[in-house]
């Protein structure tokens, strides 16, 4: 969990910084965390090299990305990564 | 019919938006108006500035181009209400009811648009691709108001349309130089820079870049095209018209360069013995058009791969993997550019079959019979 959010923090600090602290576990990662498609895009990406997966994006939903902790669960379903 | 046809298309890749501009100029040509609207030009500022970015980004990375056809487009930016509510003053005072469209983001205008007019309209969707593409996912009409041709058929049914962009024939094979277009589709996506090396041998390799840094590993035998950076397709020229990619042959052109009737590069294409570019949709067009085989590198996504599959099915395209086994044999590139022209001979041509459906067929008719008569008068 703390390595998305570090993830997060690193990708929304590219327009202002952010620490991984300041991200709240519930929150939403489009409405609430901020981030729009293309850092969503980024995020992914940097998610997948982290923990060395590969997502399921046929299967990704509206509600994987309703919170950090529900995106966790997702990933962590992908292929049984250590999140 | 004094109505305009409306063109729906997107900017996110030129494979919806250079046909579009085709089926403009065939109307035209046939007496009908035609207007196009470009669905990034309604976006949210903000979001407006992003389809840019993405293109950058797809442009510089392989994986961000796959990652970013895969994820779901209801994710996808917001429209500018007042943008959206002069497009729906402007329809209704004109009486808008006939459309094209490109791209399956405009279903959620269009259901808005006549839920709000109470026209009854006739909408065209045309599917550029075999395969379904992140703008058509989760396409869905159970009141079967949207009529659907897919130009390159489907599983069940072969092809029987095709745009014919150009009256002029195809060059035979054997009058090509030994010449070959890569590319990346329109914003360069995909893996053709990195298999630069590999394709050297080939001959003369005539390239679309993107941005001016690119020439750096020019090699002089090669031609080098670069695409405007700052020309977008939701921008209109002095006239309120939307143009082809403008185009400058790098070292040679000191300007862009547009043209009415055809992409700068889609005449490098037809005296090319092949394009080699990923599978999109538009690359197949062009292929049919100039009857130039496509040779497929890597797809970014699964409708790219679908496109892939049909053409190498109906022996108008050939993967690099399996080309290189036959040796880069032109010979079986010429078998593949004689398909083509079998197709693009047979097929009928898509736009005057819908203005005829439509009702528009007997002014084009006569703009066709008027353009013939002045003509003969001119010999006279």
């Amino acid at each position: 969990m703390e390595k998305i959010k570090e993830l997060l923090a690193e990708i929304l600090s590219e327009n202002s910084p952010v620490s991984a602290e300041e991200i709240d576990e519930n929150a939403s990662l489009l409405d609430e965390v901020g981030l729009d498609s293309l850092q969503l895009i980024n995020f992914i990406l940097r998610v997948e090299d982290e923990f060395d997966i590969e997502i399921d994006f046929e299967n990704l939903d509206q509600e994987h990305l309703a919170s950090v902790t529900a995106f966790a669960g997702y990933i962590q379903s992908c292929k049984g990564a250590n999140v | 019919m004094s109505e305009a046809v409306a063109l729906l298309t997107s900017g996110m890749g030129l494979g919806v938006y250079v046909p579009s501009l085709f089926l403009r100029n065939q109307c035209e040509a046939r007496g009908v108006k035609a207007r196009i609207y470009v669905y990034e030009e309604f976006l949210e500022q903000d979001k407006k500035k992003n389809v840019k970015k993405y293109q950058e980004c797809f442009h510089q990375s392989y994986r961000a181009a796959v990652a970013g056809h895969k994820i779901p487009v209801r994710f996808a930016g917001h429209l500018d209400e007042g943008a959206l509510s002069g497009l729906f003053d402007m329809w209704k005072e004109h009486g808008q009811r006939h459309f094209i469209m490109l791209s399956g983001h405009w279903k959620s205008v269009l259901d808005a648009y006549q839920r709000e007019s109470g026209f009854v309209c006739s909408v065209e969707c045309l599917r550029m691709d075999y395969g379904v593409t992140p703008s058509w996912r989760g396409f869905c009409d159970p009141g079967s108001l949207y009529h659907t041709t897919w130009l390159f058929g489907t599983p069940e049914q072969a092809m029987e349309y095709t745009i014919q962009a150009d009256s002029r024939p195809a060059i035979p094979f054997e009058e090509r130089g030994p010449r070959y277009v890569v590319h990346g589709g329109g914003w360069g996506m995909g893996t053709y820079l990195d298999r630069m090396e590999e394709l050297e041998s080939l001959g003369q390799l005539d390239i679309t870049l993107h941005s001016e840094k690119e020439m750096e590993n020019a090699k002089a035998k090669n031609n080098y095209y670069l695409i405007d950076p700052n020309w977008s397709p939701w921008m209109r020229n002095d006239n309120g018209r939307h143009i082809f990619p403008p185009t400058r042959w790098m070292l040679h052109e000191p300007d862009y360069i547009t043209s009415e009737e055809h992409p700068y590069l889609y005449d490098v294409c037809r005296k090319a013995l092949a394009i080699i570019s990923k599978p999109g949709g538009g690359t197949l067009l062009d292929a049919i058009c100039t009857a130039t085989p496509v040779v497929f590198l890597e797809p970014i996504a699964e409708h790219e791969r679908c496109n892939a599959q049909l053409f190498e099915q109906i022996g108008c395209g050939i993967s690099l993997e399996n080309w290189k086994a036959e040796g880069f044999s032109k010979e079986v590139l010429h078998r593949l550019h004689e398909n083509l022209v079998n197709i693009r001979n047979q097929a009928k041509d898509f736009m005057p079959f819908l203005l005829k459906k439509w009702g528009f067929s007997s002014s084009a008719d006569a703009a066709i019979q008027n353009n013939r008569e002045a003509s003969e008068w001119a010999l006279k």
